[in-house]
């Protein structure tokens, strides 16, 4: 399939451009982070090998990680960054082929490049997550526990934009 | 060019008027039957679209299939990843309680059967503390946990409005809940009764401060505990100093 018909169908899909281009990060670029790896931040783009030398890593996401591993103390398992809207779009179809998941999410915060999910094994260690972020100065949107139970995610999206439930 | 540039205008003015001249109404009974949709994507567009218009929120007719919308997704088995979904039902579940009817038992049910509104159902304590206790049968570990939480807030705001017996049944879960295997039901539980919880309380967060055996994320729950303890202990002083200055 050439690269205009999927330009097309993701179009089609509703998995729109992201016009950040300012805090678009090369690879070359080794360190955008202190403690993660350009190859971990944009994992998921790498595996799909979707543009893999680019990622969108905006600021309020890195420093809200750089706050979280400060409190935490111990290494943390970030388990996604960055998603281009391509690769949103093949994680989506796969799962909803594999009867995992109802609905596509074209709108997902890892696309804007401000989402980070990482691996939460239980609940205690979701909410000790929880509470260094709430104690963040900025504000943060975080999916609630019960609507992912393995992991957890927190985005630094326009504040109107946050679920009333996910604000933190 | 110039051509190109008038057929394009022409077109985007065509398209324009052609969706101002739809019928407000139906375009609102079209919305109406996409909430009944089996596809969730048009379920969730035919919210969004409802959603920011004031005046269908205000239509009963509206706020009626909204409720049925709710009931329905609460029965949907979520996933983490479903983003958008997730979203979805949050900002389903917050419109939904601006518009039911508090002292509807079926309305107020189905918020409570969303877990993403523990202060409106505090707020509503006299009918919610009935529709959670239901809601605790046969549920799974991590939805007991969230609706024991919400038990704890509510019975702490609505005291005064619930019967002696309802606090009693309410009391007895909170106890079992402490002494649940899972995780997922104690660490909520114990969270809420750190905010909420009454005295009453301490013996059974004792414990589970000396004794519970989870040892993850260096016996956090042990830990968490303790904190509920002095916590409470701390409100209930500072709750006798305050009354004492009232009196």
């Amino acid at each position: 399939m050439t690269s205009s018909s999927w330009s097309m169908r993701i179009w089609k899909a509703g998995y729109l451009p992201v016009c950040f281009a300012s805090e678009f990060v090369p690879s070359s670029n080794t360190n955008p982070d202190p403690d993660f790896a350009y190859s971990t931040l944009n994992q998921d783009d790498i595996e799909y090998n979707d543009y893999p030398d680019w990622a969108l890593l905006r600021s309020s996401m890195l420093s809200g990680l750089e706050y979280i591993v400060a409190g935490y103390g111990e290494s943390i398992s970030v388990t996604s960054g960055y998603r281009s809207p391509y690769v949103q779009h093949e994680i989506d179809t796969a799962n909803i082929a594999a009867g995992k998941y109802k609905i596509p999410s074209p709108h997902s915060r890892h696309v804007h490049g401000d989402a980070v999910d990482i691996r939460a094994r239980d609940q205690n260690t979701w909410n000790t997550f929880h509470y260094i972020v709430r104690d963040l100065d900025q504000q943060a949107c975080i999916e609630p526990y019960h609507k992912a139970v393995d992991h957890f995610h927190v985005d630094w999206r326009p504040w109107s934009q946050c679920p009333p439930t996910w604000r933190k | 060019m110039r051509i190109m540039l008038a057929v394009l205008v022409i077109a985007c003015s065509t398209n324009v008027l052609s969706q101002q001249a739809l019928d407000p109404q139906s375009n609102r009974a079209e919305l109406l039957s996409d909430l009944r949709s089996g596809d969730a994507q048009v379920r969730m567009d035919a919210f969004d679209k409802l959603r920011n218009d004031p005046s269908a929120l205000r239509d009963p007719a509206v706020k009626a299939s909204l409720i049925n919308l709710l009931d329905r997704e609460n029965k949907e088995p979520i996933f983490g990843e479903e983003e958008d979904y997730a979203a979805y039902t949050s900002w389903l579940s917050d419109t939904v309680a601006k518009l039911i009817d508090w002292s509807d038992p079926h309305e107020v049910c189905v918020v409570a059967n969303s877990s993403d509104l523990p202060d409106a159902l505090a707020d509503h304590a006299k009918t919610a503390v009935h529709c959670l206790l239901q809601r605790l049968k046969g549920a799974s570990a991590t939805t007991r946990g969230i609706t024991v939480a919400m038990l704890v807030q509510a019975v702490d705001k609505g005291k005064s409005s619930l019967d002696a017996d309802t606090i009693q049944l309410v009391h007895q879960t909170v106890l079992i809940a402490l002494q649940d295997s899972n995780q997922n039901v104690k660490v909520p539980t114990i969270e809420a009764l750190k905010q909420y919880g009454g005295q009453d309380a301490i013996p059974a967060l004792r414990v589970v401060a000396e004794k519970d055996p989870d040892p993850s994320e260096h016996y956090a729950i042990r830990k968490s505990a303790s904190e509920a303890i002095a916590t409470i202990q701390k409100r209930a002083s500072q709750n006798h100093t305050k009354s004492a200055d009232q009196q």
